[in-house]
């Protein structure tokens, strides 16, 4: 009897790469990827778990789109596993991490594409948690190295801790960090240099967060050219460094590749809004995560899983096939715990959807083009749009515009336990919505990152219990 | 004759005394302005002819339970204490404050605020650049603490003239210089004012009027000169750092006290005015933001600012003959716990003892024992070495 090649197995039956056009290139991506696997700590057994409970438990894999999308991680994670060589060879590194305006990064490749840009703790976490559900050794390295697990640290520190301090990404010729009110990204980056090489480049960025409530902080003028003159300050701090020229073009150009990008969820997200639900939020935020954080291998991947995803949901929609039964009550929650996607599996075996990401769900001004001229400070506005980076009135406020345009029944805050910066104004924002809105609203502890905290087992009976007033309501 | 010791306990009555007369002059149309956060300049404040009231109680293990309801679980002990202390009624002044000035210099402080503006309390959101050493910094703080000024003309009526803002600033400087005469008094083997006192001179000196403080100081300064007392003995000398001892919490230093250990240095970024003077010469505004971004210690959230703040405490260590350093950390409080790991690392390498106490607030017998326990130890390790 042959053994099973669960390598091959995991990139044809899991990550796309039996569909077309991806097929033609398998036997060079299996060499890579085994490669990849082995250098992100991934056993046979590991790939093994994946691919015959994980994955299949998770995700709807008899839909060719979706399989696609976790190509696209598979691909950037197999990319991550050459930068070390490319170094090697000359080319330039550069990293980055949420939160962070993503375009700049994009624009240093169009400058020149031996500029390799990586999110590389989004990277590692966001592929090996949410594929393989194997994140813990590398949390717990950190934890033995200075960011304690008593004080709840965000994972994605720990994890760019120790994959750097262990050798499993490179050193980065610079790192740019954006500490827009998030200050546990650029401390930890300093921590990096602190306690571990004092050779580690930093770049930082930050701005203060200090919009009031309800305050549409991307038509506050003086916001928006203080944020401008910050982002120039950086992008031109880490062009020095790589060698490279201030090209305002390529700036404009990113920015117009992203909003190309937002522009092709609308119909998908309308198509979502029809009960029942077609896809649920972990997918949403999969595709919208291109957008949030920089992949080296830029949109091509997920141009073409967007592509077969539309036509797929096209379909369900003329077969009135959802993720739940016609008629269920329909979610959103603020943040899909992204690497935890047994909790959308949850909602839906309790008869819920949880259709939309709250927080990666584009509004109407997100989608409106830029009114300031200046490259940078147009950036500063697209972000100073998100509702990541707003004050807790306007979230909320988001929040109540996106319910009403999806027809959402009912809204879910929380999974952020680690987060100051995302999480602290949610129940705040929960107890806006519900008082503007009438419509039933929960807050649940947990974490989006890892489930060391929150088992599956754990969240279980909470999330029936939301299930059944969901349902009372609906009824 | 009097005493140092009846001087500090006379000036420990005036807060008090203050609270009443915010409360009096409030009904005859006197404005009320707090604040939270040692980025906003109290001189401006004051030049306003605003009562001001710092805010940073602390110290008690309720409060904080109490802003959950609002905040983050694991949001720092010190955030969830202002929220909840409002919430449950027990903040005397937050109920009645004018204009509630909070620095936005990291995601807790203006989470704070934010909670406050949800309460329907009147907030002022003050942008504080994190990235303290560009110019572009500087002018964004410098134009945030104008759209202040402004702000105070607007809720007190009264316009901040130039002169206004330097006669403020001079009485704050003169605080600063009597604070740093008292501190550094106990660079001598023998002092006679335990860690207690020093600390709650310091709280004591934000709660009452610049004029009287000043005048208190100028006693307590004069007579520490006379007074040469056996305080300090033999006894162990700690340094504390962190981000903050509370109003109220002052279990810490008592055990200190009680242990045998004298506290003859710290470096606490909130609740406690910052050493140095604010200079007088030229734009005030521009004066103040200069001194607050650039000349006080950044702030742990500042970057980069390890490696200035270490060398900081570093050189304290030295000059005031430091056995032990003691790192007062506050429950949940992310960027000080990585400091500590810096600041751990740093201190091992330089050979002194370290001592690192968390804190939820929570002083019930049970947890005094054991963190006694623990200073006990440090205590007599610093000896062993010493």
């Amino acid at each position: 009897m042959t053994a099973v090649n669960w390598h091959a197995e995991y990139l044809t039956k899991c990550a796309g790469f039996g569909d077309p056009p991806w097929d033609k290139k398998f036997d060079k991506m299996l060499t890579e990827w085994k490669t990849a696997a082995d250098k992100f700590g991934l056993t046979e057994d590991d790939v093994k778990y994946a691919v015959t409970k994980w994955l299949p438990q998770n995700f709807d894999l008899s839909m060719e789109g979706i399989r696609k999308l976790i190509g696209c991680y598979t691909v950037e994670a197999i990319d991550l596993t050459k930068a070390a060589e490319r170094k090697a060879d000359g080319e330039k590194i550069v990293y980055g991490i949420l939160p962070a305006h993503t375009s700049f990064y994009r624009a240093f490749k169009f400058t020149d594409p031996k500029v390799n840009t990586y999110f590389v703790d989004m990277d590692y976490l966001g592929f090996m948690q949410t594929f393989f559900h194997k994140i813990e050794p590398v949390l717990e390295y950190a934890e033995e190295h200075g960011i304690r697990l008593g004080c709840r640290h965000c994972a994605l520190n720990k994890t760019k801790y120790s994959i750097l301090s262990t050798g499993i990404v490179p050193m980065p010729d610079v790192n740019w960090t954006w500490g827009f009110i998030c200050d546990q990204a650029p401390k930890t980056e300093e921590l990096l240099q602190e306690t571990w090489d004092s050779r580690y480049t930093m770049v930082n960025s930050r701005f203060p967060h200090h919009g009031h409530a309800h305050e549409n902080e991307y038509q506050n003028e003086e916001m928006v050219k203080y944020l401008g003159a910050v982002m120039r300050d950086g992008y031109e701090q880490v062009c020095k460094i790589l060698n490279i020229k201030v090209d305002e073009e390529a700036i404009w150009q990113a920015l117009e590749e992203r909003m190309d990008y937002l522009r092709r969820f609308e119909e998908l997200y309308d198509f979502m809004a029809i009960d029942p639900p077609t896809l649920n939020g972990e997918i949403q935020l999969l595709l919208a995560h291109a957008l949030y954080s920089v992949f080296n291998t830029g949109f091509e991947y997920f141009n073409d899983a967007v592509e077969t995803i539309i036509r797929e949901v096209k379909g369900r929609v003329a077969k009135g096939k959802g993720i739940v039964p016609k008629g269920s009550p329909k979610g959103m929650m603020w943040f899909v715990p992204l690497c935890n996607p047994f909790i959308m599996r949850l909602f839906e075996e309790n008869g819920c959807a949880i259709a939309y990401c709250d927080s990666l769900l584009p509004s109407k001004a997100d989608l409106e083009p830029p009114k300031f001229t200046d490259p940078f400070e147009a950036n500063a506005e697209a972000f100073l749009k998100e509702a990541m980076i707003t004050n807790w009135g306007r979230k909320a406020d988001l929040t109540i515009e996106k319910m009403e345009r999806y027809n959402i029944d009912f809204m879910i805050w929380g999974f952020e336990d680690y987060d100051r910066w995302l999480a602290s104004d949610q129940k705040m924002c929960l107890a806006y919505v519900q008082k503007k809105t009438g419509r039933p609203c929960f807050y649940i502890e947990g974490d989006s990152w890892e489930d060391r905290d929150y088992s599956e087992e754990a969240l279980r009976t909470r999330i029936e219990t939301v299930c059944e007033i969901v349902k009372a309501r609906k009824s | 004759m009097s005493t140092l010791e009846d001087y500090i306990s006379e000036f420990a009555k005036i807060p008090s005394e203050y609270l009443s007369e915010i409360r009096n002059q409030k009904a005859e149309g006197k404005k009320i302005i707090c604040y939270y956060g040692s980025r906003v300049p109290v001189e401006i404040i004051y030049a306003s002819g605003g009562f001001p009231y710092a805010l940073y109680d602390g110290g008690d293990a309720g409060p904080p339970e109490a802003g959950i309801k609002y905040l983050l679980a694991f949001i720092n002990v010190q955030s969830r204490y202002q929220v909840g202390q409002h919430d449950l009624g027990l903040n005397p002044v937050t109920p009645n404050a004018d204009l509630i000035v909070v620095d936005c210099k990291e995601a807790d402080s203006e989470r704070v605020a934010s909670a406050f503006e949800f309460m329907g309390l009147p907030v002022w959101k003050l942008g504080v650049p994190q990235d303290w050493g560009k110019e572009i910094a500087l002018n964004y703080y410098t134009r945030q603490l104008e759209s202040l000024k402004h702000k105070l003309e607007d809720v007190t009526g009264q316009t901040i003239t130039e002169d206004r803002l330097k006669q403020s600033t001079i009485k704050y400087n003169r605080i600063r210089e009597f604070l740093s005469l008292i501190g550094e008094a106990r660079k001598e083997d023998t002092f006679p004012i335990s860690a207690e006192k020093f600390i709650k001179l310091n709280h004591n000196i934000l709660r009452v009027k610049p004029g009287t403080a000043i005048s208190y100081l100028e006693k307590i300064t004069t007579i520490l000169k006379k007074e040469r007392v056996e305080a300090s003995g033999d006894r162990t000398r700690i340094m504390l750092v962190g981000r903050a001892l509370a109003f109220g919490d002052y279990a810490l230093v008592q055990m200190l006290d009680e242990l045998g250990a004298a506290c003859v240095a710290e470096h606490f970024d909130e609740a406690m005015l910052h050493k140095g003077s604010v200079s007088v010469e030229g734009n005030q505004i521009d004066n103040i933001a200069k001194f607050y971004l650039r000349e006080m210690l950044p702030p742990c959230f500042f970057t980069p600012s390890w490696k200035v703040r270490w060398n900081k405490i570093k050189n304290l260590v030295d000059e005031y003959r430091v056995d032990g350093l003691l790192y007062y950390l506050l429950s949940f409080d992310v960027i000080y716990d990585l400091e500590n790991s810096v600041f751990s690392k740093k201190a091992s390498e330089a050979g002194i003892p370290y001592l690192t106490l968390e804190s939820s607030y929570n002083f019930s017998r049970e947890a005094t024992e054991s963190l006694k326990n623990r200073i006990e130890s440090f205590v007599k390790i610093c000896r062993s070495r010493g």
